[in-house]
């Protein structure tokens, strides 16, 4: 309360003082800029905590990159693709005979995906009327520190009609981020595509080449595979899978090698060019230094993502930038000016959905009552891919960094009855704990249905459980969860089905 | 009564943690042990109770004045209530961290009927109590009272380091253990093989877990099973890892100006050179020299181009990214040309080697130089200019970076 009286009274500086008289005037207490797992998850909290708030998005449909063209729509692929693979290759060993032949009907795939994507980002809309924020189509720019401009967006449907001027005592920038453009690579989404355009292909390519073994890449390489592609990954780091555990990511490489990837580790694209309907790419071994030059139908870029401020006036306004295009932030999200907080993809931190919506949550609590919380040691990563990988808290690599002795418990899903009956055992549970004090400090699954597992280990690295503390709770049978209970019971004493 | 503590906006996450403090029998009186003022306090005396026995004071008041070797400090009173028994009076000196001051009690509890905790359980347990009190690290947060911090509003900017420092002593090293908890099933175990009690335990055995929560860890310490300061280790090095790193944030340059780009051109270009002498195994020829010098000047440009101007080893770090933001990344950075010239006479070459340190390391006298005329051997001046590149910002520093490769051969001669 405090803290807001005090804004009230400070004092107003116009960047540009055009357009803004005719402009139509709304006052709130809060304007959120983007309406992604950052934005719309801030918006409906501080509505629930009696701020009048607003929510701006120029893309108009809710939901930002993460329910449009990120995590909803692959895992809606994903599961499909999987499904399709699983009827194919596997029914008949498990007993189902399918007359006639099983195919992918692509256009339908992606509708599918499409009304997924559409019930959710309707549904935010809906939560926002529900919690009372109010919605603006537009692009959001700062006029000052205390107006935010939105301006149409031709195209959106429900866009404003005119430039509105929102009056705002605090404003929260969850403006998101974009696809890494490759230097010297044009994207057009057709043969060279991002992420986005990975999403909505109109058929399978034959060939599909993709730069970057992250999480992306291999999410998507994985749906392609699955629905018939020869999948080249093309890496420039001698491992898969970006912060993943080494061992873990070694054995991911495998299963996907198994399943038809290709990889080139410690290899990087010198240049990629349409050619009609093939995009040909030349690549270079980074220690050898050799040359060689690769053909695919499609060739996917995902080599990470950059923050996202264009036509945000943020450093006009005098907002500090990073110079990879951060905003740039203190520990209670705030830039210079203490009522504009940055939180998501476009400052500090992993770029991840659930970590932003953390941060939503955490930054409206510092308007409310001057205090908030992320557990960034807490944060989990999860990869859709066939087995699944989810892992959080540290890893084996940053342990010995910092020499932090430590013990593992490790079980393999072989072991487990669960995934035993259910044909499909590929991986294992990794649990890293200290030494002495047996605190659990990471867990690494890769295997059937990891991402659901993580939670169970996020829940013990809150509560700074040690792996006994785990292991002496009663887990339903036979569930893949057992092999999680019994890689604890491995790490500070032994496991019994193993 | 604790509604009305949380309303208290800025002071909200201390009274979550006065709640969780809050004993659940409210008829009973709260310990009020001595605080530590300072991780390295130890014993303190007290100097003044502001209050006496049954007199009603409010959150914020001043309860008692304690001295330390290096000052006196006022505690604050975290919530209203009532002093309900004054255990440790006026002037008393050398009083452990944790041992029991004083009984509060709630504002509205009646003295009379108030049941004091057991005396003997601080007492009785005396040895345990001084062990823990005795550590450092553990301070004493029974009681609503906490070090007095200032009331008045702060500027934004000083918030987070009292914030963090706050969240320390409630998620990060030993504090005395939350006693609303449920007991981790491994504690529990572990507590009823040793026979102490979980009251003893809650009373007795600091918490490095977060809010105050007994880890198994905590209780091998105490058992002396391991050591307590690989307890408050391991509780650091997770609390650290629990906020964003915002430290050592490289802010982008600001765009160049369109005029600034003419200055650059005009500006006479940048050439360092560099004098080297190497001295080499008599049995090397000059083409053997040259051949090797040439074949490592197109390591060291390579290398010297090859590695990121950035420390790789930072947390921001990014391969791809360096190479994204690294404007023409294979564009030469430098043009290197230099003259070989021979000092001494050249023998007969002895030895087909090829790698330069080889030839280098053969300065050392081996029975084949010893025979040729000569003992010395052949020296050479390698003369070495490089032009630095003004188109690119980390030019100077790769060039730097290559002259520094050519220096290492010299010095490398020199052993
Ligand atoms: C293919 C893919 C798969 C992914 N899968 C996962 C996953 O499985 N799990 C996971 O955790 N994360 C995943 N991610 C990452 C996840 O999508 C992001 O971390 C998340 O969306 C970040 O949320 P945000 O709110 O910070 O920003 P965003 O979701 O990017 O939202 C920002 C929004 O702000 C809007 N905006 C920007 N500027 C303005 C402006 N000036 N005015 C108005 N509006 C503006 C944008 O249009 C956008 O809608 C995936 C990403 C991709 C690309």
């Amino acid at each position: 309360m405090l803290r807001m009286r005090l804004q009230a009274g400070a004092s107003r500086r116009f960047l540009s003082g055009t357009s803004r008289m005719l402009a139509e005037k709304k006052k709130h207490d809060l304007v959120v800029v983007g309406s992604g797992p950052g934005g719309y998850v801030a918006a409906i909290k501080a509505a629930q905590l009696g701020f009048d708030t607003a929510c701006v998005e120029k893309r108009g449909r809710a939901g930002g990159t993460c329910l449009n063209v990120g995590c909803i729509p692959s895992k809606a692929l994903l599961n499909n693709s999987h499904l399709y693979h699983q009827m194919k290759h596997e029914a008949k060993q498990r007993g189902i005979d399918i007359s006639g032949d099983v195919s992918v009907n692509v256009a339908q795939l992606q509708k599918a995906k499409d009304t997924s994507v559409k019930q959710l980002t309707g549904g935010i809309e809906m939560l926002f009327k529900k919690n009372g924020v109010t919605y603006y189509k537009g692009h959001g720019s700062f006029e000052d520190e205390n107006n935010i401009k939105v301006s149409p967006v031709e195209g959106v449907e429900g866009s404003v009609t005119e430039e509105t001027i929102l009056e705002a005592k605090n404003i929260i920038v969850a403006t998101g981020s974009e696809v890494t453009p490759f230097p010297g690579i044009k994207i057009d989404e057709e043969r060279i595509v991002s992420s986005t355009g990975a999403l909505s292909l109109k058929e399978v390519p034959k060939r599909l080449a993709i730069i970057g073994g992250g999480i992306i890449g291999l999410e998507m390489g994985s749906v392609y595979s699955r629905l018939g592609s020869k999948v080249s990954v093309v890496e420039f780091l001698p491992k898969i899978g970006a912060t993943m555990d080494d061992e873990v990511a070694s054995a991911t490489q495998k299963f996907l090698k198994k399943q038809g990837f290709d990889f080139k580790l410690g290899t990087k694209v010198l240049s990629a060019e349409r050619n009609g309907d093939v995009v040909n790419i030349e690549v270079e071994n980074v220690k050898s230094g050799k040359k060689e030059s690769l053909e695919a139908d499609v060739l996917l870029v995902a080599i990470g993502r950059r923050p996202y401020i264009q036509g945000l006036n943020a450093e006009k306004l005098g907002l500090e930038v990073d110079k990879r295009g951060r905003l740039v932030i203190d520990e209670q999200f705030n830039t210079k000016f203490p009522h504009i907080k940055v939180i998501g993809d476009v400052t500090f931190g992993p770029m991840l959905a659930h970590k932003a919506e953390e941060e939503g949550i955490a930054a409206v609590e510092y308007l409310k009552e001057g205090h908030g919380h992320v557990n960034y040691a807490n944060i989990p990563s999860v990869m859709y891919t066939h087995p699944e990988v989810a892992w959080v808290g540290k890893t084996e690599e940053q342990l010995k960094e910092a020499g932090i002795s430590y013990k593992i418990g490790k079980f393999p899903f072989m072991a487990n009855s669960r995934a035993k009956t259910n044909q499909d055992s590929d991986g294992f549970v990794k649990i890293l704990i200290d030494a002495e004090t047996e605190r659990i400090l990471g867990a690494h699954i890769i295997g059937p249905n990891a991402g659901e597992m993580i939670a169970e280990a996020g829940l013990a690295l809150e509560y700074g459980a040690s792996a006994e503390d785990v292991a002496r709770v009663c887990h339903a049978h036979p569930t893949l969860s057992e092999a999680f209970k019994e890689a604890n019971l491995a790490a500070y004493s032994k496991s019994i089905n193993f | 009564m604790i509604a009305r503590g949380l309303l208290r906006g800025n002071a909200g996450r201390l009274a979550c943690l006065r709640a969780l403090h809050r004993s659940s029998a409210l008829s009973k009186a709260q310990t009020f042990a001595m605080p530590a003022m300072s991780p390295t306090m130890e014993k303190g005396g007290i100097v003044e109770w502001k209050f006496k026995v049954g007199d009603p004071f409010s959150a914020g008041d001043v309860l008692l004045e304690v001295e330390t070797d290096k000052a006196q400090i006022d505690v604050e009173a975290q919530d209203d209530g009532k002093l309900a028994k004054i255990v440790v009076d006026n002037g008393a000196k050398d009083i452990n961290v944790g041992e029991v001051i004083a009984y509060l009690a709630e504002p509205e509890d009646d003295l009379a009927t108030l049941e004091l905790p057991q005396p003997e359980k601080s007492t009785g347990k005396s040895k345990a109590e001084t062990k823990s009190a005795a550590k450092p690290s553990a301070t004493a947060k029974t009681s609503p009272a906490s070090i007095s911090q200032e009331n008045k509003p702060e500027p934004k900017k000083n918030a987070p380091s009292k914030s963090s420092s706050d969240s320390k002593s409630s998620t990060g090293v030993a504090v005395k253990a939350n006693p609303s908890q449920t007991l981790l099933p491994s504690v529990q175990m572990l507590l009823h093989v040793n026979n102490i009690s979980a009251e003893d335990a809650l009373n007795n055995i600091p918490a490095s877990g977060p809010n105050g929560r007994i880890l198994k860890g905590d209780v091998l310490s105490y058992l002396g099973k391991v050591s307590q300061e690989s307890v408050t280790k391991l509780a650091e090095y997770i609390e650290k890892g629990s906020a964003l790193d915002l430290t050592n944030i490289e802010l982008k340059e600001p765009e160049p100006a369109p005029k600034a780009k003419e200055e650059v051109a005009k500006k006479e270009p940048v050439v360092l050179s560099e004098q080297l002498h190497l001295k080499v195994a008599s049995g090397v020829t000059y083409e053997q020299l040259a051949r090797s010098l040439e074949s490592y000047v197109k390591e060291a440009k390579y290398l010297a181009h090859e590695q990121p101007t950035t420390n790789p080893y930072s947390e921001h770090f990014d391969a791809v990214f360096e190479e994204l933001i690294t404007p023409e990344p294979r564009a030469p950075r430098f043009e290197v040309s230099y003259d070989l010239i021979s000092l001494g006479s050249s023998g007969i070459s002895a030895k087909q080697q090829d790698d330069i340190f080889d030839l280098l390391a053969g300065t050392k006298p081996s029975p084949a130089a010893s025979e040729v005329e000569t003992a010395q051997p052949n020296e050479f001046l390698v003369s070495v200019r490089v032009q630095v590149s003004d188109k690119f910002t980390d030019a100077p520093t790769k060039a730097e970076r290559f002259v520094q490769y050519l220096r290492d051969l010299e010095s490398s001669a020199e052993l």
